[in-house]
């Protein structure tokens, strides 16, 4: 509280007249200093991280929701801002790439929960690989074929090849099918969205209580964005995410690929 | 975080390193000799960078067909192995890439915006295939290792025998 007719207290008095007043000599100025701004890569990193805390906070206040997933609520914020202030993509990416490169690395260092969690994964090899190769399929021949049979383009059902796949990898094996790769980026990142967001229900739906289980289903489907929600509600579920989000990006980058070209020299 | 073993966080083979003998004294140390020591992060850090680095002169080398940093992974896999367990700056780099894991994923995702036409165009089948499979997906998924799980854990009995 300020104390009244002290310094601070005046300040605070006079302060809004003043600026009212000055608005049409500061405008011209602060129109310069945005053009500069928005320019720079500063403002598309200061946005990506601003929007994800905003998206975090609100994932935090309604309880880690999982339909408030704050990745959603992130992109949802961006693009509003892009899309308000008439800002290209190609501008925001200048700023977002120091971003967007750590999944480089991120990915790399999934070596390390799987190094780690070597010995339990050998012990449960079956379920795993059984659980690996039926979640994979599933995944790929519903999407494709639904995609097809609705009368989606030939580019953009290459895209969705990879959509249960992170997306740094699932760019990587879109590019090589002749898909598009940013779009598959985005189908990469709505389905961790979906998956994480719903994967809750459908699991309670299916009455599965196996925390592992849980885990693997999440990490296959939905990769990074699944573990990440699978990390929050419970650990061993998350080390199970990483372990399904790690082999089955290994699994497709090799044999995506493969398939398809074998499967093309067949039609 | 302080840990012997040196500041690149392998180890020389043959000098084991007792895990007890890191006591709440050595937090004491870390801060004090801590201007020497590397950050664990940074450490970690330039190890991923360097694996991913390999990890993609392997597949223009070899002409693989994988990204490189699934590349990087596998290496960095086979290694681990071979050392047996991960030193600890790799595991602080690589959880600390992973607790913020999502964060990674906005750029790609805001890249919807390039896509609009397409997406408004094919909205539909895409809405579909997406929401369908993903359930469909976890669903199966989930399924399978318990049922696998379950017949598993059942007959360890026979596995021993």
């Amino acid at each position: 509280m300020p104390i009244p007719g002290s310094a601070s207290h005046e300040r605070r008095r006079t302060l809004p007249g003043r600026k009212r007043g000055d608005r049409p000599l500061t405008a011209q100025p602060f129109f310069e200093l945005w053009v500069y701004l928005a320019a720079t890569p500063l403002a598309g990193l200061t946005l990506t991280l601003v929007m994800y805390v905003a998206g975090w906070w609100c994932y935090a206040r309604t309880g880690m929701h999982p339909l408030a997933n704050p990745v959603l609520i992130a992109v949802a914020l961006i693009v509003t801002v892009l899309v308000a202030t008439n800002t290209s993509y190609k501008t925001y990416f200048d700023g977002a790439q120091f971003v967007h490169f750590l999944l480089g690395p991120a990915v790399v260092g999934l070596a390390v929960p799987l190094a780690r969690e070597w010995g339990s994964v050998r012990r449960l090899a079956g379920p795993i690989a059984g659980a690996l190769v039926v979640g994979s399929l599933v995944a790929l021949v519903s999407a494709v074929g639904l995609a097809k049979l609705l009368g989606a383009s030939p580019a953009t059902v290459l895209s969705l090849v990879p959509k249960s796949v992170t997306a740094p990898i699932a760019m990587g094996i879109a590019e090589k099918l002749g898909g598009l790769p940013a779009l598959a980026a985005v189908f990469a990142v709505t389905t961790g969205i979906l998956g994480a967001a719903i994967g809750k229900y459908v699991l309670d739906a299916c009455r599965i209580r196996d925390w592992r289980a849980r885990g693997f289903a999440l990490g296959l489907a939905a990769h990074g964005i699944g573990t990440a929600r699978a990390f929050q509600v419970n650990a061993e579920a998350g080390t199970y995410a990483s372990l399904a989000f790690a082999l089955h990006g290994l699994l497709a980058a090799i044999l995506f690929p493969l398939g398809y070209a074998l499967w093309s020299i067949r039609a | 975080m302080s840990r012997p073993g040196g500041a690149w966080g392998w180890r020389w083979p043959g000098r084991r390193i007792n895990d007890a003998a890191v006591s709440p004294g050595d937090a004491v140390f870390a801060l004090d000799g801590g201007n020497r020591r590397l950050s664990p992060l940074l450490v970690g850090f330039t190890w991923l960078l360097l694996f991913q680095c390999a990890g993609e002169a392997l597949v223009r080398l070899a002409s693989l067909p994988v990204p490189g940093p699934v590349a990087g992974m596998a290496l960095l896999f086979v290694v681990l192995l071979v050392k047996g367990r991960p030193p600890e700056a790799m595991s602080t780099a690589s959880e600390g890439l992973a607790k913020h894991l999502s964060l990674l994923f906005v750029p790609a995702g805001v890249g919807v915006m390039l896509h609009v036409a397409r997406v408004a165009d094919e909205w539909m089948p895409i809405v579909v295939a997406l929401g369908v499979s993903t359930v469909l997906a976890i669903a199966a998924t989930a399924l399978t290792f318990q049922w696998l799980a379950r017949r598993h854990d059942a007959d360890p009995g026979e596995r021993e025998s």
